[in-house]
């Protein structure tokens, strides 16, 4: 499907490699040698048959496979969403739980109202306030970079920020559901602590939903990758993608939308499979058998 | 008996006012955006370049001299306009698929849940950039492509009300009537899904909105609109010098999706 969208473009390639000033026959050459003159139909076939060899094309710009741009790039925008879910993961958690944990005073709502912000801001605002107030204003925190632990912080805030409410909202809410079970009643009527019986027993039952969202957010994680890299001048796979459509490289741009979904059809693997775990009752395999 | 938890306690007006407040506020901007542009394209004024807050120039200039007061309005018309018809779209494709698979065949209904998780699954940013790449996204493709990709929400809440209410009294006594099904779905059952197709098309908006802006900002978006994505996008090469020209348009769309979000969950309780 890529391949098609692609290379249905009114301007080509050809034309920003070469220039304005090239011939036509010039053009004609340099079209023969990347199959473009070819008809959609044969680029398609030619295009899976290499796919199937693990062979992604050549970047029209770089000159090089782009497998290769996209390992050398992929590194990076993994430990950037890694750290970013991992902080989301977190704090969303845990504000979760304390927002349950105070449902009676005043600060529950505090927290209630920086969820609704965080899942309202947009990030493409947030990044340059941080930069603007961290390192402009307090000069504590660099604006681009990333070899230091230092770099990471804005970036990572920057990603996590709509994750982190998300989580919250939706740890609270499982967590007020869980509640009213059953088994709370019978945990608090051991006399075990309020604060126990919700980490203990109440946050483990929640986990599930919490999950399903974590795994939904993919695509905003990878907006927000796009975005965040922009800012900040990250090497990842959002800085190269941009680059590439911007230079109309369809190799490169087709080998990062695959290899976006391949990704997340790897996420959704890991879920189901993490689900399991979770929660002893889900059954991948025996399913049939029980009905 | 349960107690209610603080939140559930505090009355909350201020926020729906406040919500409610800003979201006219916009509405009027869009609606009257040629009487209230103080200043129109062709008064922009090299001269004025990046100038900052004045009386003549309330929220600046940007780089090319031109207002930013009046871009934002203009911004508002294009914005609203984009949200609206994609949620409108997009409801009206949910509402029409979501009755036919629940009218005809049960072979259609789990081709359609099948249909429908696949293309939820896939993540519409990536539809967009293969797109932004091929054609310049003007805004009427924008509009066809957010609603291609954002009508399997509305068509499965559709689907799954409808199943729910085919089992009321009502219905039976419509069919006893002899009342043709297509009749029954669409005067008895449908009047049933406005509330909670309400909310779902208040968060369509925001989702929209933010869609819009942030496919702008990368700089895929529609290009000869005004567009408050865009204006962020070319403000951000003058972050330091003046902050304001990306600043400013951030805080509206920041403002606005949290006026929609508001309303959402007030429209839900």
């Amino acid at each position: 499907m890529t391949v098609i969208l692609l290379r249905v473009t009114p301007g080509d390639a050809v034309d920003s490699l070469l220039g304005d000033y090239a011939s036509f026959e010039e053009k004609n050459i340099l079209r023969a040698k990347l199959g473009l003159d070819k008809g959609i139909g044969d680029q398609f076939l030619a295009y899976i048959k290499d796919l199937f060899s693990g062979n992604l094309g050549e970047s029209l710009i770089y000159q090089r496979s782009v497998l290769s741009l996209i390992k050398e790039r992929f590194l990076g925008t993994l430990k950037l969403a890694f750290f970013s879910v991992s902080f989301a993961f977190f704090v969303g958690v845990g504000a979760g739980v304390l927002a349950v944990f105070w449902r009676e005073k005043k600060r529950a709502s505090l927290i209630y109202f920086f969820s609704l912000i965080g899942v309202a801001i947009p990030n493409f605002w947030l990044g340059p306030i941080l930069i603007l107030v961290f390192s402009l204003g307090l000069n504590l925190l660099p604006v681009s970079g990333y070899t230091e632990p230092a770099h990471y912080v804005l970036p990572v805030l920057t990603m996590g920020s709509s994750l982190v409410a998300i989580i919250t909202k939706m740890t609270s809410e499982s967590l007020k559901m869980n509640l009213q079970a059953d088994y709370t009643r019978t945990a608090r009527a051991k006399g075990l602590s309020s604060l126990y019986t919700l980490l203990t027993h109440v946050l483990k039952n929640s986990f599930i939903p919490v999950m399903t969202i974590i795994s939904l957010q993919f695509s905003v994680l990878l907006t927000g990758a796009l975005v965040t890299e922009s800012i900040f001048d990250w090497p990842g796979l959002g800085s190269l993608v941009l680059e590439a459509l911007r230079n109309r490289d369809y190799p490169l741009v087709q080998g990062c939308v695959l290899f976006f979904g391949f990704c997340y059809t790897l996420v959704s693997l890991f879920t189901d499979i993490v689900y399991v775990f979770l929660d002893p009752r889900i059954s991948l395999v025996k399913e049939k058998e029980i009905f | 008996m349960k107690k209610k938890t603080f939140y559930e306690r505090s009355s909350k007006k201020w926020e729906l006012f406040f919500s409610i407040g800003f979201l006219l506020l916009i509405l009027v901007c869009a609606v009257f955006a040629d009487f209230l542009v103080p200043y129109s394209f062709a008064d922009s004024n090299m001269s004025d370049k990046l100038c900052g807050f004045s009386r003549e120039h309330w929220l600046g200039c940007d780089l090319y001299g031109m207002d930013l007061l009046s871009q934002l309005i203009l911004g508002a018309r294009s914005s609203l306009f984009l949200s609206l018809s994609v949620v409108f779209l997009t409801t009206l494709i949910g509402c029409f698929i979501g009755s036919i698979v629940t009218l005809y065949s049960r072979v259609l209904d789990t081709f359609f849940l099948q249909l429908t998780e696949t293309m939820m699954a896939l993540p519409s940013i990536l539809v967009l950039l293969c797109l932004g790449s091929l054609v310049e996204l003007g805004p009427i493709t924008l509009i066809l492509v957010l609603s291609f990709t954002g009508w399997m929400g509305p068509a499965r809440l559709v689907r799954a009300k409808l199943l729910e209410c085919a089992q009321f009294d009502y219905v039976l006594s419509g069919r006893a009537l002899g009342v043709s099904s297509l009749r029954l779905t669409f005067r008895y059952l449908l009047p049933n899904l406005y509330p909670p197709l309400l909310v779902t098309s208040v968060f369509g908006v925001s989702g929209v909105v933010l869609t819009e802006a942030t496919l702008s900002f990368l700089g895929l978006g529609p290009q000869n609109m005004a567009s408050w994505g865009l204006l962020i996008h070319q403000g951000r090469s003058v972050l330091f010098e003046a902050p304001a020209l990306s600043l400013v348009p951030g805080a509206i769309i920041f403002l606005l999706i949290l006026s929609l979000n508001i309303l959402g969950d007030r429209l839900k309780a």
